[in-house]
């Protein structure tokens, strides 16, 4: 799928990946997230070389260092808005009640603080998404990738859902990298990696 | 169009729901095997009915035929039918010179006998040298207790013989037989040279007969009927013993095949799941289908069709499967049947199984195909607008009521009786609403009970169990029913092994001696150890008839309107009564009061004790008189008391007792029960009482309890047998009960492991749902399983309940430890694989 890939991306940059469908786009994204293994090559998270982890250490590396946000969302639909904001934090030992209050404050941030105890099926699709980035964003993570984040929404939906990103990766001095077919979307980022069968070209 | 779309469909249909279906197999297999080795069993006593006697009819009694029946047998004879006749003796054999004597059984057989079957004998073919003088054969134990085997001599009264052979089978007599004692078979002539029958010494005397004819028969029990009566004859004919064979085993198979409706119903469970995962997975070319102009009649009928045709395929393996065990039976059994079991393919019972089999597959799928009917075209364009639909609340109640119906009937169908099938019925439908609102109780519970201070993982485990899209209902029910049927089938048959166990060991009596006289009682109770002599206990039998009851004649009973009519088996039958002055250990006066507190009656009347059963058959009452012939004696009675007894106990036990004393005069006889230590000293007690006491006859407990130790452990086998058809059955069904949120399960674990949950965390949350899952169902399906087999044992069987402690716990955790164990392994891919792929493929 990728080949010859050599790149670097510095803390706290936004950074872009564009390039035709199969052009391996979401591929590199889960290698540089350690959800997939490569067949040759490293990838290195501030200090900790992922694949000289094994699958294990890596989750709890994610855990506490990644953030996700997916184009369909990805929310467990039998958990209600603020149990999936406090998922993460469960995950490191932060789910007590300042974890609880932390979420909240969260969900509130990206508008959603009457619509807690609300389960997915019962929120739109805009609503699910700023769910999703409330939850990458609560464990302050260094790192958060972003796949598609606007692919399912309407025009308006995905503007907020952009700006909101910009907004939290500033006060959260997270780096942020997003797959996008998006050309506004990508606009707005610091940086532009354009991916064509697999390498990078630009 | 229907056809069109059912076939293109199948083919992706039958390998995600074709395994599920051997469930459905499971179940026809055991139905197809049980019903047709019942009619092979039935069939071949029938056919074979002649071996069970060696002949046609057996005129039996303590002494040899009269002049009138000699007389008879001899016209017979010249009629051109063979007879033969056998003497059955007990003595003792000893090996010389002198060694311990061992109580033996004779038989002392004319040339001729068994007329029909073979006796097999080791070496082969030596039955006929039976009639040599000075030789006999053996059963095999003579071997171990004798220390004699062929080609040795033994001493049976005052002459020594020679084995000549074994004999290792006897068409004619299988079972109890050999409890009295090891047997020997010899000629007449050779009888009369060991001189052991003596006066007052106790033999039966046997003429077989052969005449296939029934008319024959009949004509001549018609005409020496009362002749046989006069002389103490029974007479029994071949067709006879067999039907009363059919009948039992018969009875029996009906039971057995009532598990294996047990086990198809479970089966019908995994296919009601299978397809509803399926269905669920086929919604988008379901709207697809619709969209394009397919009725919502015509889409269901297409599934309808897939699942019967699957269902055809199952109960077809089914069917194959289950004529291939008929087959394995006869051997499975082996020792256990009285005749030689050739099996016989039955289309009919074949086609029944199959037909039964697709019926349930067909009955179980409609439910979950209703879905398929509901789905908008809509959805093709929407995903949510499936959640929309309204369900169509008269179609789905309609299913249901439908549902009930076939498992109600089928019920009635497979039980012995239509009362039996609905009594079934009814007790799957309460395990099946008791474990339903057990789940729905959980359900509540754990919302309520949710531990907030428990590790994470636990908690989410727990409320894994009330959040939407919960799987706690559908597997409690398939888990718990499951459980119940295997603990039924457990605890029927550790009580039925329990209530045949005769309890030798330890302080319970062992050696039953009876036909023993007045002035020979105390000398026979001489005979046991020292030590057990105080527990010996001795008890008088009066043999007697019903003469009168009220001062009405047996005749003008029997014209009495049915609620006041004695049944004629409690009026005619030979009472054996006795008297007590004390209450025996297993019986309780339910009514009246016992001889001191009882009131008085005129003088010239006896006080007597009924049992309560049996005063209901003979529709007597406290004060109601009765009138016994004791032999000959006209004796006028008082019922005083009613008593309830425990007939199980191994005990003496009496329908009718009278008051001591006013009786002792009366002709009786006494049974001696006790305990006579271990096996050789049971043996010295036993050659004592033959050499002092030739016209005692006794039973040796421990050889008794060897021959049913023997018969049950074939039962065993053939329920065993069914009871890993109901537990692979469950299985599938646990397995399609978790597949239903399987695709849920692994999205979510997926994404846990994206966003950084190890495999121990994941595996933990799964493991504290599935395990409270088990607990619960294994703990719900357990105490319904004591409960109805406490039904079964005591309303069925009449006998206690006992559990096995080791079965059920082993029940209990294997229940428990499978279903983390298909639980885990539903998941295993995700663990194997990266999670970003699942969550990719989920989309």
């Amino acid at each position: 799928m990728l080949r010859e890939i050599d790149l670097e991306i510095g803390d706290q940059e936004i950074a872009a990946v564009v390039g035709p469908s199969g052009s391996g786009k979401t591929t590199l994204l889960g290698l540089l997230a350690g959800l997939d293994t490569p067949t040759a090559g490293t990838v290195t998270l501030g200090d900790t070389a992922l694949f000289d982890l094994d699958e294990d250490a890596r989750a709890r590396f994610r855990a506490r260092n990644v953030g996700f946000v997916f184009q369909s969302f990805h929310l467990l639909p039998a958990l209600t808005a603020l149990e999936n904001v406090r998922i993460p934090l469960e995950l490191v030992g932060e789910g007590g009640r300042p974890g609880e209050v932390r979420a909240r404050r969260l969900l509130e941030r990206v508008g959603l603080g009457e619509r807690t105890d609300h389960y997915p099926s019962q929120l739109s699709g805009g609503e699910q998404q700023r769910v999703a980035v409330a939850r990458a964003f609560v464990t302050r993570p260094r790192i958060l990738f972003a796949d598609e984040p606007t692919g399912n929404l309407d025009r308006a939906t995905g503007e907020r859902i952009v700006t909101l990103l910009e907004e939290l990766n500033r006060e959260a001095e997270t780096t942020l990298v997003m797959v996008t077919h998006d050309h506004d979307l990508a606009a707005r980022a610091h940086r532009v990696i354009r991916l064509a069968d697999g390498a990078i070209v630009a | 169009m229907i056809g069109f779309l059912a076939s293109r469909e199948a083919r992706t249909t039958l390998p995600r729901v074709g395994p599920y279906m051997l469930s459905i197999a499971l179940g026809v297999a055991a139905l197809v095997s049980i019903h047709s080795f019942r009619q092979d069993v039935a069939r071949s006593v029938r056919d074979e009915a002649q071996l069970l006697m060696g002949a046609d009819l057996r005129l039996q009694g303590n002494a040899p035929l009269g002049p009138a029946l000699s007389a008879m047998i001899d016209s017979v004879e010249a009629a051109g039918h063979a007879s033969a006749g056998v003497v059955s003796a007990v003595s003792m054999a000893s090996p010389p010179p002198g060694g311990t004597p061992r109580l033996v059984q004779l038989r002392a057989v004319e040339a001729g006998w068994p007329f029909y079957g073979e006796i097999e004998t080791r070496p082969a073919g030596v039955w006929s040298r039976v009639a040599e003088p000075g030789r006999i054969l053996v059963d095999e134990a003579i071997a171990t207790q004798l220390g004699r085997t062929i080609g040795d001599s033994v001493t049976i009264g005052s002459a020594n013989f020679e084995i000549i052979g074994v004999v290792r089978s006897v068409p004619t007599e299988v079972g109890l037989q050999t409890a009295i004692g090891a047997r020997i078979w010899m000629s007449p002539e050779d009888l009369d040279a060991a001189d052991i029958i003596g006066f007052g010494s106790l033999a039966r005397y046997t003429t077989y007969v052969t005449m296939p004819a029934l008319g024959e028969r009949a004509a001549i029990e018609t005409r020496y009927e009362a002749v046989m009566q006069a002389e103490g004859i029974d007479f029994d004919t071949a067709v006879e013993e067999a039907r009363n064979l059919t009948r039992a085993v018969g009875f029996l198979g009906r039971y057995l095949a009532l598990i294996g409706l047990g086990a198809l119903l479970l089966g019908g469970v995994g296919v009601g799941s299978a397809i509803g995962v399926f269905v669920r997975e086929r919604l988008p070319s379901i709207a697809v289908l619709r969209c394009l102009g397919a009725s919502q009649n015509e889409v269901f009928a297409a599934y309808l069709l897939q699942a019967g045709a699957l269902g055809l395929f199952g109960a077809g393996i089914g069917a194959v499967a289950g004529v291939g065990i008929q087959h394995l039976l006869p051997a499975l059994l082996a020792g256990v049947m009285p005749v030689p079991i050739t099996p016989r393919v039955d289309l009919l019972t074949v086609g029944a199984g199959i037909a039964v089999g697709v019926w349930v597959s067909l009955v179980f799928a409609l439910l979950p195909l209703l879905g398929v009917r509901e789905v908008p075209p809509l959805a093709a364009l929407r995903s949510d607008a499936v959640d929309a639909a309204p369900a169509n609340r008269s179609l789905r109640a309609a299913a249901v009521l439908f549902l009930a119906l076939s498992v109600v009937g089928t019920s009635v169908l497979e039980a012995p009786s239509t009362a039996d099938g609905l009594v079934f019925a009814a007790a799957l439908a309460v395990a099946v609403a008791v474990l339903w609102g057990s789940a729905r109780l959980v359900v509540g519970l754990a919302r309520r009970l949710l531990p907030e201070r428990a590790p994470w993982p636990v908690r989410q485990g727990v409320s894994s169990l009330f959040r939407p899209g919960n799987q706690t209902i559908s597997v409690i029910l398939a888990l718990g029913f499951g459980t119940f049927i295997l603990g039924v089938i457990g605890g029927v048959q550790s009580s039925l092994a329990t209530s045949l166990a005769l309890e030798i060991d330890g302080t319970r009596p062992n050696l039953l001696l009876f036909d023993v006289q007045r002035d020979q009682v105390d000398g026979v109770r001489e005979l046991f150890p020292d030590s057990l002599r105080a527990g010996v206990d001795v008890t008088p039998l009066v043999p007697s008839r019903i003469v009168a009851i009220r001062g009405m004649e047996r005749s003008e009973l029997d014209t009495l309107p049915p609620p006041v009519r004695p049944s004629p088996w409690a009026l005619r039958r030979e009472y054996r009564n006795s008297w007590r002055a004390e209450p025996g250990r297993g019986e309780g006066v339910v009514e009246g009061a016992w001889w001191d507190a009882a009131p008085e009656v005129e003088e010239g009347v006896l006080r007597v004790s009924l049992e309560d059963d049996v005063a209901e058959d003979l529709r007597v009452t406290l004060g109601d008189r009765i009138t016994w012939d004791v032999a000959g004696q006209m004796i006028e009675t008082e019922v005083v008391s009613l008593r309830s007894v425990e007939w199980d106990q191994l005990e003496p036990n009496f329908f009718v007792l009278f008051e001591p004393g006013a009786i002792d005069h009366l002709p009786a006889t006494w049974i001696v029960f006790g305990r006579a230590g271990d096996e050789d000293t049971r043996a010295a007690v036993q050659g004592e009482v033959v050499r002092r006491y030739p016209n005692v006859s006794m039973l040796d407990i421990g050889r008794i309890q060897e021959v049913i130790d023997r018969i049950l452990s074939g039962v065993d086998r053939a329920i065993g047998f069914l009871a890993g058809f109901a537990a692979i059955a469950g299985l599938i069904v646990l397995a399609g009960a978790l597949a239903v949120t399987r695709g849920e399960r692994l999205r979510e674990a997926a994404l846990l492991r994206t966003l950084g949950a190890d495999r121990r965390r994941i595996l933990m949350i799964l493991g504290v749902e599935y395990a409270i899952l088990g607990t619960l169902a294994v703990a719900v399906g357990l105490s319904l399983a004591t409960g109805a087999s406490w039904l079964v044992v005591t309303q069925l069987f009449q006998i206690d309940l006992d559990l096995d402690p080791v079965m059920q716990g082993g029940l209990a955790l294997g229940v428990v430890t499978l279903t983390l164990v298909v639980g885990w392994v539903g998941t295993r891919g995700l663990l194997v694989h990266p999670p970003l792929r699942v969550l990719r493929s989920g989309e």
